[in-house]
């Protein structure tokens, strides 16, 4: 199974396991700059294999998720104890999915980074990045990933 | 991470960061107090960490900054605005990866790897990495402040 496929796998495991139901959307390639989204969790990755992951959510999605993983409390900003939630799902997804990789070499990832703003663009790499779309409840959310 | 490696793997990227950015653009920058960049319009650049330590440096600039610098990497004016991205990239690649062959080299084992650059831009930019411990180092110079902050778990 390919990185696509295992991230595919890992979201749509790992999220509603916190009661958030999650459905594969599609995928398309991107540019290399593309816009991103109000709230975006960047994981490098290297070893068996090298490049980032960036998952990406509007600013409401991002609080209901972090509301959902701490038993329903309500989040009307991203504080350290929220960037610390959603870091950590972040990771649980790419942790899953490269465990599935069957890599030679162990795929070692760096500590999640979040990123927030507005009008915000971002380039992950030089080449062209994968962008998978995930139905999130009501809301949409995106994984880009691209592998030097 | 031991508090030592840790001091001396900021002061790698310090002599790096000044070091490169004096090859490739003739920048001079030297450090100073905490100072904002006033400009609305921010450019950070995340590089991730792995290995025994993990990590991760950021790099931030304001735009006029960043387009200064790509004007001299370039050796002329800016025609795509891709340019100033995949500078940024080249940019923080060169001296992150300097800075990692230097500690790497003074601490056998240590294994330090980097992952990819990723470039962010936008307004109100906010980058926050949860539960690392990090050193903001600032710098200035005639075209403006950048700051280059290092962080590692464990520490």
């Amino acid at each position: 199974m390919d990185l696509k496929e295992q991230l595919i796998q890992s979201s749509t495991n790992i999220l509603p396991q916190f009661g958030l139901r999650t459905e594969f959307q599609g995928a398309i390639e991107e540019n290399q700059l593309s816009s991103a989204n109000q709230v975006n969790i960047l994981i490098g990755f290297s070893g068996g294999l090298t490049g980032n992951m960036v998952v990406g959510f509007k600013k409401t999605t991002a609080f209901k998720v972090i509301s959902t993983m701490m038993g329903g409390v309500d989040v009307t900003a991203l504080d350290v104890i929220g960037s610390s939630a959603i870091g950590e799902i972040t990771t649980m997804i790419a942790g899953n999915a490269m465990a599935g990789m069957e890599a030679k070499t162990p795929i070692i990832f760096s500590p999640p980074t979040i990123v927030t703003g507005e009008r915000i663009f971002l380039i992950i790499s030089r080449l062209k990045a994968n962008k998978l779309t995930f139905r999130l409840g009501d809301d949409l959310f995106n994984i880009s990933f691209c592998l030097e | 991470m031991e508090e030592e490696k840790f001091n001396t793997f900021v002061n790698c990227v310090s002599d790096a960061f000044r070091n490169v950015a004096d090859m490739v653009a003739q920048f001079e920058f030297k450090e100073c107090s905490k100072e904002r960049i006033e400009e609305k319009k921010k450019y950070s650049v995340v590089v991730g960490i792995v290995g025994k330590n993990k990590g991760r440096i950021l790099f931030e600039a304001g735009g006029s900054l960043v387009k200064k610098l790509t004007e001299a990497m370039n050796d002329g004016p800016i025609s795509n605005v891709m340019d100033v991205y995949i500078c940024l990239l080249e940019f923080s690649n060169m001296f992150c990866g300097n800075a990692a062959t230097l500690i790497n080299n003074k601490y056998r084992g240590s294994d330090m790897r980097l992952t990819p650059p990723a470039v962010f831009s936008g307004v109100e930019l906010q980058v926050i990495t949860p539960n690392i411990h990090s050193i903001t180092t600032y710098y200035k110079s005639e075209h403006g402040i950048v700051t280059v902050d290092i962080g590692f778990e464990g520490v």
